[in-house]
């Protein structure tokens, strides 16, 4: 069943002689529960089709319909209501709320949603993630592989239709990327969550159902792992 | 290029680079500046107007000293701290056949002045020139205005004569009486003591009064016989006195003094020269005194005690001081005015140094992490500590150069601007003066900026040093990055946390994310908001603390000053006119001339205000034990402390000598009954048990302030002491219902004693201002007992004595009329009153007519409000750069937060929530350092100033920190909305592309 697709996405930034097209005519689909790698070289465009699909920045020309919905039509509160529904982001630097513990970070958007904290399900996230002895830490307070597993946490904690991921291993060593890779591939495969991560690493990439490869904005190849191996 | 250049170079494309925070940076030094400029040049012109004003009602001379002979004169002059000695003779006086009011008015009052006495006696001219020689003469323009029949050209021919008044004995009376002479009232000055069968001379500017049974008017001839050219028409003198008997008349003197003449020198002195010159001009005059005179002397008034505890004996009235003047160059007897001056000075260059210190610290700490960046960058290149610590110096110290030429320029335009505002609502308060009022005389006085080269130089050197103690700490810290943590980003220098925080858990369950994040952005990140609780702290400190102190000084100028103890109520401030505004008017006249407007069509609305006169007293015992506490304090200090005398004070009943702290006087006002059972009502007293005719209710006004300065004690040893003051609720000891004893003293001409007059009264109750308001607005010295007429009615019964002496009252009818032109204004304003006033008066002009200090009061207000607004403007362009900053920092905090999906509805709520908790801890900080800052303006005021009363700016807090709530959510309106959704993608960009 498909749960993503993405119709002739372009975006353009600045005009005239400073033009850079960042993405040119891009257009796929993802199932539901499928785990997808898109990869490509720095400057490929990859970040920026990761932030088109969820939700956070917006295309020059082009669709993405998640669930059947088609998110850029949505009006900005609709859009952002959206998003802490469906979507959970891991970005590469984590990009906690300083100010937040543990606890509070995992827990944000749901609480933004004005939905009340289902103190159970944080503490069995927070145990999952191994942070029950650091629950009350600020960010600035953990390790990057500990701030990175809080991102994940809070990605996962209210069971986003689709977990997208840019780069979630860039900033750390190869053990705790390890870990966390196992970590979403675990989301996705008990949780049954669409898992969409970018990385340029070709050996994350091909624990993937699939890859998508992008270069200068569009999409040069789109295909099973298997079909790869 | 070397490593300083490069510091610069990268220094000023950062702040290129963070142009807003730059130009912020720039207009809080700038502020500053043009605030420290407006401080110091301010302060000369402001001076020197005021000076100008007091030049301009007083005259500029700083000394007069009577009746000196050549020698002395010529002592005087040789003084080196005088600078001019100016010569007066008094003629005494002429007849003057030429006046137009030969009623009152009959005579020349003549002087001769050296030439330059003109200028220092601020004698203007009004047509003609000044008298060059003794037979050249100037009159008053009051002469001509009364209908004299002179002009310039004109000759007088003076056959002088001195004044002299004796007081008639009771046989003499009595003959007076026979031969048909008029009974009257003489009014004679203060300190004039005259018993029956004395003839002494009569006091200065006394009136003219007719043959009557009081007093026989003597002239004595001085042999001095001349004709006077009139070469132009003056101005009426400052020193003149309304209803004096002859008009000013001002004659030349050549400087000649002959061996037995005695003159009058008027001196100015060089006031750089800090001596004391009171002392060495007595001790001029003292050489003249033999031993007994100089005992008598110093057992009658004290004498003066020089600042080495020598005592010089001085005549009263001998040295005339012009303590107006000398108070600008902390010369006078009372050093009030300097000590607010150098207060006001001090106050503010420390508070324009604070407001800039906060702010230009707070651009420093908010931009410490950017900075750090660049600045280890720099380090990785070899950059020394020193060198990072210039780059900050370089910032701070650029844009002051920049500022500093602005700024001061700005600074003597708002000098200018300020004083072109402000001079004609102060020309208008000194316009306003009684004393010009009263004199009819003209004011008009133009400010000039006065730009001392030492006030700029002080305006750079405190604009430096406050910059550089800004930036001192800012520099400091940065010098101490290094280059691995700051390119890294683990630029803090403090210790991190390594416990937890306790997890929000009951906003959690409740699902307020906003108030969640709002709550942990203030509490748990200090750091970051230390900048805006700083700013908002120093807003309110800075403005509370000015409010505060220059309230203070109002306070204290109220206080040491004596304002008016009691003035007009509610019901009588829409009146335009007032009938019988001296006070002075016989009761026949007014009652027929009260008939006329009460019948008059013209007339739109009266209402008749009556104050009695009459000062009776409540003997001591009636009062409270603090009262009578304060009382035997004062006389303490008046005693220095000397228990002997103090105790001799108290029990030395004399003759006929008043203990005037020992008998406290009372004001009686009298109200109509209806009047009385109004203002008893609004108390909440009940009068349903004083209808019984003898039991003559009164009510007390229930607060009351005594002071050091309230009388003086001329009692031997007796010496002015600092101003203290206290101030008392309730203070009688006597209860609701109990009686109380009016006392007045009396004369027993047989027994030749002197006695008690005593009429009981029963205390109704107190009241408070409301109660009283619509009928008068007090500030007592002493007790003020209001008393219904039926009271006054039943004392005159009870004792006709004591009723005759309650006798002064002063009636005055206000009223309105339908035309300025109304016929019944016309029939009115021909009125006079037994001093030849006219009895019809502008309302305004009881209103508005204010003294000298009361102006300056005004003044001082006004000048401290601009300069609260300026203080107020640096404050809050602090916030705005506080909450640039924050709202800066956050870019990337409200990146995330919108991927995670956040609106912007709930963006606002989590602002407003962060700015109540932001605000709340502001306040706290603020009360707290207000407080403390307060209460030592308050231990320092009671040093000089015991017990003053200082008021609390009930209205400055409220709107000051309504001020601060808007102001803060307006600036995170403006810088927050930059945050908006669409821009934030490039923060997450920035890291993850």
């Amino acid at each position: 069943m498909e749960i993503l697709r993405c119709e002739n996405v372009s975006k353009i930034y600045g005009e005239g002689e400073t033009e850079v097209k960042a993405l040119d005519n891009v257009s796929f689909t993802v199932e539901k529960g499928e785990f997808v790698s898109i990869i490509g070289p720095s400057g490929s465009g990859k970040s920026t089709l990761l932030h088109i699909l969820g939700g956070v920045d917006k295309p020059t020309k082009g669709k993405v319909y998640i669930d059947g919905t088609d998110i850029h039509s949505l009006n900005e509160d609709k859009l952002a209501i959206f998003r802490r529904r469906q979507i959970g982001l891991v970005y590469q630097f984590y990009n906690l709320m300083p100010v937040l513990n543990i606890d509070e970070n995992i827990a944000l958007p749901h609480l933004l949603d004005g939905r009340p904290l289902d103190k159970e399900r944080l503490d069995q996230v927070v145990e999952h993630l191994s942070l029950t002895d650091r629950r009350g830490n600020l960010p600035s307070q953990l390790s990057g592989g500990q701030q990175q597993r809080v991102s994940i946490g809070r990605a996962m904690y209210s069971h986003p239709a689709i977990l997208l991921a840019d780069e979630p291993t860039g900033n750390l060593d190869r053990k705790t990327g390890e870990e966390i890779i196992d970590l979403l591939k675990e989301s996705n495969k008990i949780n049954k969550q669409t898992l969409i991560l970018i990385t340029h690493d070709e050996s994350l990439a091909m624990q993937a159902d699939r890859i998508i490869s992008i270069e200068d904005g569009r999409i040069d190849r789109n295909e099973k792992v298997r079909n790869l191996v | 290029m070397d490593n300083k250049k490069i510091i610069f170079q990268v220094t000023k494309t950062y702040m290129k680079k963070n142009r807003k925070r730059t130009i912020v940076t720039f207009l809080g030094i700038l502020v500053m500046v043009m605030l420290m400029t407006a401080v110091f040049v301010g302060r000369d012109t402001a001076l020197d107007y005021m000076l100008k004003a007091t030049e301009e009602n007083v005259g500029s001379w700083h000394y007069q000293v009577y009746d000196i002979d050549k020698k002395q004169l010529s002592q005087l002059q040789n003084l080196d701290f005088v600078e001019k000695c100016e010569v007066a003779k008094s003629l005494e006086y002429t007849e003057f056949p030429a006046s137009g009011d030969p009623d009152t008015t009959p005579f020349l009052e003549l002087k001769e002045y050296s030439s330059d006495l003109f200028k220092l006696m601020n004698i203007k001219l009004r047509e003609g020139r000044y008298p060059k020689n003794p037979d050249e003469v100037i009159i008053s323009y009051r002469a001509i205005k009364d209908g004299a029949n002179i002009k310039v050209g004109d000759t007088i021919d003076a056959n002088c004569f001195e004044r002299y008044v004796h007081a008639y004995t009771d046989e003499e009376r009595q003959a007076a009486i026979d031969a048909g002479n008029e009974d009257c009232h003489v009014f004679f000055p203060p300190n004039y003591d005259i018993t029956p069968g004395e003839t002494r001379k009569a006091p200065e500017h006394f009136q003219y009064y007719k043959d009557n049974c009081l007093i026989e008017m003597i002239h004595e001839p001085t042999g001095v016989n001349k004709t006077l050219k009139v070469v132009g028409i003056m101005d009426e003198p400052f020193f003149a006195a309304p209803g004096q008997g002859g008009y000013i008349a001002i004659a030349g003197l050549d400087n000649s003094v002959g061996d037995d003449e005695k003159v009058n020198a008027v001196i100015t002195i060089d006031v750089t020269k800090k001596v004391d010159s009171y002392g060495e001009i007595a001790k001029i005059l003292d050489t003249s005194k033999t031993p007994e005179e100089r005992e008598a002397l110093l057992e009658n008034n004290g004498g003066y005690t020089t600042k080495t505890g020598e005592k010089i004996p001085v005549e009263k009235g001998r040295i005339v001081v012009n303590n107006m003047i000398l108070s600008f160059y902390d010369e006078g007897q009372n050093g009030t005015m300097n000590f607010i001056i150098m207060f006001v000075q001090v106050f503010f260059v420390v508070l324009i140094t604070l407001a800039s210190l906060v702010l230009i610290y707070n651009v420093f700490s908010m931009s410490y992490k950017e900075r750090s960046k660049y600045l280890g960058m720099l380090s990785s290149v070899g950059a020394t500590r020193r060198q990072k610590k210039w780059s900050v110096y370089y910032e701070v110290f650029s844009l002051l150069s920049l500022a500093l030429p602005i700024g001061i320029g700005l600074g003597l335009l708002v000098v200018k601007g300020g004083m072109e505002l402000l001079c004609p609502h102060f020309t208008e308060l000194f316009r306003t003066l009684s004393i010009n009022i009263a004199l009819d005389r003209s004011f008009d006085v133009d400010y000039g900026l006065v730009v001392n080269p030492i006030n700029i130089l002080l305006v750079v050197f405190f604009s430096i040093l406050a910059v550089w103690i800004s930036a001192w700490i800012p520099a400091r810290k940065i010098s101490k990055v290094g280059p691995v943590e700051s390119i890294r980003g683990n630029e803090t220098t403090k210790k991190t946390r390594k416990k937890g925080y306790k997890t929000y858990l009951g906003l959690m369950l409740k699902g307020k994310a906003e108030k969640l994040i709002g709550r942990a952005s203030v509490d748990r990140n200090r750091t970051a908001t230390k900048g805006i609780i700083r700013s908002i702290t120093a807003f309110i400190a800075l403005t509370m603390i000015v409010t505060f102190a220059t309230g203070s000084i109002s306070d204290i100028l109220d206080s040491s000053f004596n304002g008016d103890t009691m003035n007009i109520g509610t019901e009588y401030k829409d009146y335009k006119y007032i009938f019988g505004g001296s006070g002075f008017l016989d009761d026949y006249t007014y009652n027929l001339c009260k008939e006329d407007v009460m019948s008059s069509d013209e007339v739109t609305g009266y209402k008749e205000w009556e104050t009695l006169g009459a000062i009776e007293c409540v003997p001591l015992k009636y009062y409270r034990d603090e009262y009578q506490d304060a009382v035997k304090e004062i006389v303490k200090k008046w005693f220095n402390g000397n228990s002997e005398l103090v105790q001799k004070y108290f029990v030395d009943n004399g003759e006929n000598k008043r203990r005037v702290f020992a008998e406290p006087c009372s004001h009686i006002v009298i109200l109509k009954n209806d009047e009385f059972e109004e203002v008893a009502k609004n108390a909440g007293v009940d009068l349903s048990k004083y209808d019984s005719p003898e039991s003559n209710p009164v009510l007390v006004y229930n607060s009351i302030k005594i002071t050091t300065d309230d009388s003086t004690i001329f009692d031997n040893g007796a010496q002015r002491p600092d101003y203290s003051e206290y101030t008392f609720k309730e203070p009688l000891n006597v209860k609701v219902g109990d009686t109380f004893d009016l006392t007045v003293k009396g004369y027993d001409d047989e027994k030749e004693q002197v006695y008690d007059l005593v009429a009981p009264v029963g205390f109704a109750g107190y009241v408070n201002d409301s109660d009283i308001k619509k009928y008068y607005t007090l500030k007592p010295d002493a007790l003020v007992i209001f008393m219904p007429e039926k009271t006054r009615e039943n004392i005159n019964k009870i004792n006709p004595e004591l009723g005759k002496i309650i006798y002064n009252t002063y009636k005055y009818l206000f009223f309105n009329v339908n035309a300025d032109d109304a016929g019944i204004l016309s029939r009115l304003s021909q009125i006079k009153d037994d001093l030849d006033e006219p009895a019809l008066w502008q309302a305004k002009l009881l209103t508005d007519s204010r003294s000298a200090l009361g102006a300056f009061l005004d003044i001082a207000n006004i000048i401290a409000v601009c300069f609260t607004i300026l203080v107020a403007i640096i404050c809050l362009l602090n916030l705005y750069n506080s909450v640039m900053g924050r709202s800066i920092a956050r870019h990337k905090e409200f990146a995330v937060l919108y991927s995670m999906g956040m609106t912007d509805k709930q963006k606002n709520k989590m602002l407003n929530n962060e700015n109540v908790r932001l605000l709340l801890r502001a306040f706290i900080k603020a009360a707290l350092i207000t407080s403390a800052f307060v209460l030592c303006l308050y231990k320092l005021i009671n040093l000089k100033y015991e017990g003053v009363q200082l008021s609390m700016p009930v209205w400055t807090i409220l709107v000051t920190v309504l001020v601060c709530i808007v102001a803060l959510m307006v600036f995170t309106k403006v810088c927050y909305r930059q945050s908006s959704n669409k821009q934030l993608i490039d923060e997450i960009r920035r890291e993850s592309v």
